[in-house]
């Protein structure tokens, strides 16, 4: 037959080309600093060299580091980066003060941080919750209390704990809207990382919880880490995935061509990536939601996420959550210093017990549940009139300590004077007690007064002496209440760096809590 | 590449010359094969095969270089695959840099042969910029800004008052908003949990304020759009018509714009992709366009129409009309191609867009949604002609710290 071998020939040398062409493109190289989760798109990789020619050498690092490392825009020397999120290096970028074209950046696939708990964790905080929504005030709760144990990436270097700790801090303003500089004057969150076990980036947190699974509640991270954790199957038990109903910052995986002179590897990545076929093997591979339209989601996605909790438009919030983070490993040390003149007779020592009730957990609300005293912390209490007249210190380990701390609190025991600066000197001679058993201590005091100094030191007397003091440098909050001097008590605390809160405005359970988290 | 690939297929595959016969032809066949079909399709086959090694078939458009552009979101416009089929049968390809469209004039001119922002006052400024370089802009089409949401959060507003359905029917696709009322809700702070929104969906609480979330005000072409509509909403029914009454009332809107943190510059592509992720944003502002387009393919599917995904039409509108503003040679004759090709005007309105009415049918639209089933979108009569670009640029400033 031989026409029907020319035809073959003929058929074949087309063949040939056309396959030539779908199968051979040119071989070029994209240098990529990548997060460090995404060395599960490797198998993937392989597939995208196959189709596109271009092969994806890529180095790990966790986002904020990798962020860290590509500003000012040049020094590294990486063709592209493929980062969780470009809000941290973009807010960089712009603070750098960089003009420029911005790299060109498309969002490949989604996630979203969760927490996954054993299934009796889940529990307790589903009960816990109003309507059984969980929010993050639920596990901050649970974890001042001892209750949850949980593995978390370190904020400062990863991008799975900064959106966390973005997230947690959005939730915790409870303003509905992107967290400004205002909202973070305080550390909000020491309660929720009282439960903190330290890791590095997103996957050591991983190894964290598989090494400690009997140890560890939990662990907060991307839903498709969660989720792959799970499908891996090598945790004894499965973790239950919960998305808080505050909603989640999304991180979007956007790769960013850094060398314009590599677009068109760029682009035929992107394009690749962008490819309904593609995003469903991702999805199906890592968990990842799709960004194109089309892609029906596997089971395990068929959930919200609620609503977005914003990443900042300011460098300065979020270097302001940064800085908060860093004392979070550091035990917590409050001096309370309170006013026990007749003025504080009926209400007002009813509205100071509540304060202190609320604290110790009674305050249902979700500030109320992100302000409670938490495990580890050590708490003391300053009680004076026209001096010094009783002081207890307690460190909360049980729910027993805080009982302690509220009888204390409750003693119906008024003297007649005021000597508010005498006793905020034995404040910081407590202070100064409590720094020298452990230097690491996060020390500040809060100061309650209802009344006007009338005994021992004035002010001016207290402010003289107070560079000497062995604990100078610790804050002061004063809480103004009844007919206290507003100006005398908010230019002491102001000048230890503190400031002061008006409690006339409020009650004296709101400027407690308001307080918390800024000592 | 793939382009070539592409093409090479569609062409071959059109001819029956590789269905390999399986079993001996009949006598007569065989001889019409050998004599006639054989040495015209060898010889067919071997001119293919010349123009595809040497190149000149895709783009013998001076050289092999596709035609360059520098776009916002009407970029997409061109990676249609409908749209690259017939540029590649004029032998032109085109490749696109969405930088969002009022980036557009920060960037380098050099080597681009157009420029395709979707509104006219980034267009303006783009015209100006390339002075002499710019040819006359070709207007296609254009689009209307909405808000686009999901049907918990436009059943929300309903209640609210704020929101009207334009069917009487549960599944309405399009509802008119009371823009006034929409804004005090802004200006008041209101969360979704207030407005019960939960009654709505399913009984989940969701504690963020009300926004509608935009691109980058200093990026996007919508975004700017959008507080050129907020403006005139606030700013008694007009825009303002000196720099200085912009910049007061810049500095007056901006707590309606500006509380939703780091923008996302792919509002529409997350509006559109997974649900449970575009719900993170309750309102985004896209354009019309963007949303028909999502409904004419699904129209096309066994899913049939998504009724879970609405629009919100502003009672004053604003029409984004975008310039297609050729710099080159090859970029006029594109722009020619994008007036006068039937192909890709019918494309268009396939993708959800409003032909320009001097260049073609503004009812062509309608017409074609009319044909699938699709609701036709609400008329709203009360239109927003954009400010100067002086007016504009001072409002951006007031509400956004631009890069540059």
């Amino acid at each position: 037959m031989p026409k029907l071998r020319v035809l073959g020939v003929v058929g074949l040398l087309v063949a040939s080309v056309l396959a030539g062409c779908g199968a051979d493109p040119p071989e070029e190289e994209l240098s990529v600093l990548a997060s460090s989760e995404l060395a599960d798109m490797g198998p993937l990789l392989d597939d995208l060299h196959k189709d596109t020619g271009v092969r994806l050498r890529m180095d790990f690092q966790g986002t904020v580091d990798a962020s860290n490392a590509l500003v000012p825009l040049g020094r590294d020397r990486h063709q592209a980066a493929w980062l969780s999120t470009d809000s941290y290096f973009q807010l960089r970028l712009a603070k750098s003060g960089f003009t420029g074209e911005p790299p060109l950046a498309k969002h490949t696939m989604v996630s979203s941080v969760a927490i996954g708990v054993k299934p009796a964790v889940a529990q307790t905080l589903r009960s816990s919750a109003a309507d059984g929504q969980v929010s993050w005030a639920d596990v901050a709760e649970l974890a001042a209390a001892g209750k949850l144990r949980f593995a978390m990436a370190d904020p400062r270097h990863s991008g799975s704990g900064l959106t966390a700790l973005i997230g947690i801090a959005t939730a915790a303003a409870g303003t509905g809207k992107p967290l400004r500089p205002e909202d973070v004057t305080c550390d909000r969150l020491h309660g929720l990382f009282a439960g903190h076990a330290a890791a590095d980036t997103a996957q050591d947190v991983l190894e964290t919880y598989r090494h400690d699974e009997d140890g560890l509640d939990g662990v907060v991270n991307y839903e498709s880490t969660l989720l792959s954790l799970n499908a891996r199957g090598g945790l004894r038990t499965p973790l239950e995935i919960i998305r808080p109903k505050d909603g989640a910052v999304l991180s979007e995986y956007p790769m960013l061509l850094l060398d314009p002179a590599k677009r068109r590897a760029y682009d035929a990545v992107v394009e690749w990536l962008l490819r309904p076929d593609n995003q469903r093997k991702i999805m199906e591979h890592t968990f990842r939601r799709p960004v194109t339209a089309d892609v029906d989601p596997v089971e395990q996605l068929r959930v919200p996420i609620g609503t977005a909790l914003y990443f900042p438009d300011r460098q300065d919030v979020v270097d302001r959550l940064l800085t908060y983070y860093e004392t979070e490993s550091r035990p917590r040390d409050v001096i309370f210093v309170l006013d026990y003149s007749g003025s504080m007779r009926g209400a007002s020592i009813a509205a100071l017990r509540a304060a202190f009730d609320g604290l110790s957990g009674a305050d249902d609300t979700d500030s109320g549940k992100f302000a409670r005293f938490a495990t580890g912390e050590q708490v003391t209490v300053v009680r004076f009139a026209q001096q010094v007249a009783g002081e207890q210190t307690v460190k909360v380990t049980r729910p027993e300590d805080l009982d302690e701390l509220r009888r204390f609190v409750a003693v119906e025991d008024f003297g007649e004077g005021t000597a508010v600066w005498g006793a905020l000197e034995r404040g910081y001679q407590v202070a100064a007690d409590h720094l020298r058993e452990n230097p690491d201590r996060v020390v500040s005091i809060v100061l309650m007064t209802d009344g006007l100094n009338n005994a021992g030191p004035t002010a001016d007397d207290f402010l003289h002496r107070y560079p000497d003091f062995p604990a100078h440098g610790v804050r002061t909050y004063a809480i103004r209440f009844g007919t206290a001097g507003a100006a005398e008590l908010d230019r002491v605390a102001t000048a230890t760096g503190g400031h002061m809160v008006d409690a006339t405005a409020t009650s004296l359970p709101t400027a407690f809590k308001e307080i918390r988290g800024c000592e | 590449m793939s382009e070539l690939c592409r093409w090479g297929l569609s062409v071959v595959t059109t001819e029956p010359l590789l269905r390999l016969v399986p079993g001996p032809l009949p006598v007569r066949k065989r001889r019409l094969f050998r004599w006639v079909f054989l040495p015209i399709s060898t010889f067919a086959l071997g001119g293919i095969l010349l123009l595809l090694f040497s190149g000149t078939v895709l783009v013998p458009f001076e050289g092999n270089e596709p035609v360059e552009g520098i776009t916002g979101s009407k970029g997409a416009f061109f990676n249609d695959d409908t749209v690259k089929r017939e540029l590649l049968r004029h032998h032109i390809k085109v490749h696109v840099t969405d930088v969002g469209s009022r980036s557009i004039l920060a960037r380098d001119f050099a080597g681009v042969d157009f420029a395709f922002p979707s509104g006219a006052p980034a267009a303006q400024q783009i015209k100006q910029k390339a002075a002499g370089a710019a040819r006359d802009p070709v207007r296609v089409f254009t689009s209307p800004l909405v808000l686009a949401t999901f049907r918990e959060f436009a059943e929300t507003l309903q209640a609210a008052g704020v929101a009207t359905p334009q069917d009487a029917g549960p599944g309405s696709l399009y509802y008119k908003l009371d823009m006034a009322a929409f804004l005090d809700l802004v200006d008041e702070g209101k969360r979704w949990s207030t407005l019960s929104v939960q009654d709505h969906n399913g009984g989940r609480r969701i504690d963020n304020v009300i926004v509608a979330q935009t691109s980058d005000f200093c990026s996007a072409n919508s975004a700017s759009s959008y507080l050129t509509l907020v403006a005139y909403a606030r700013g008694a029914q007009r825009v303002p018509t000196d720099v200085p009454a912009a910049e007061r009332l810049g500095g007056e809107i901006k707590n309606l714009l500006d509380g939703q943190g780091r923008t996302d510059d792919a509002l529409a592509g997350t509006y559109l992709a997974d649900a449970n992720v575009a719900r993170t944003k309750p309102i985004v502002v896209i354009y019309e366009h963007q949303y028909l387009e999502h409904q004419i393919r699904r129209s096309a599917t066994p899913a049939g129409l998504d009724r879970d995904r609405v629009l919100l039409y502003p009672d004053i509108q604003l029409i984004a009309e975008p310039e297609f503003i050729p710099l080159s040679d090859r970029g006029e004759a594109l722009g020619s191609l994008l007036a006068g090709d039937e192909v890709l005007r019918t494309r268009a309105v396939e993708l959800g867009y409003q032909l320009n009415t001097v260049q073609g049918d503004a009812e062509s639209l309608n017409r074609l949604l009319d044909d699938k089933h699709i609701p036709i979108p609400p008329q709203i009569n009360s239109t927003v002609g954009a400010p100067g670009l002086d007016e504009l640029e001072a409002m951006i400033k007031a509400v956004s710290p631009c890069r540059s």
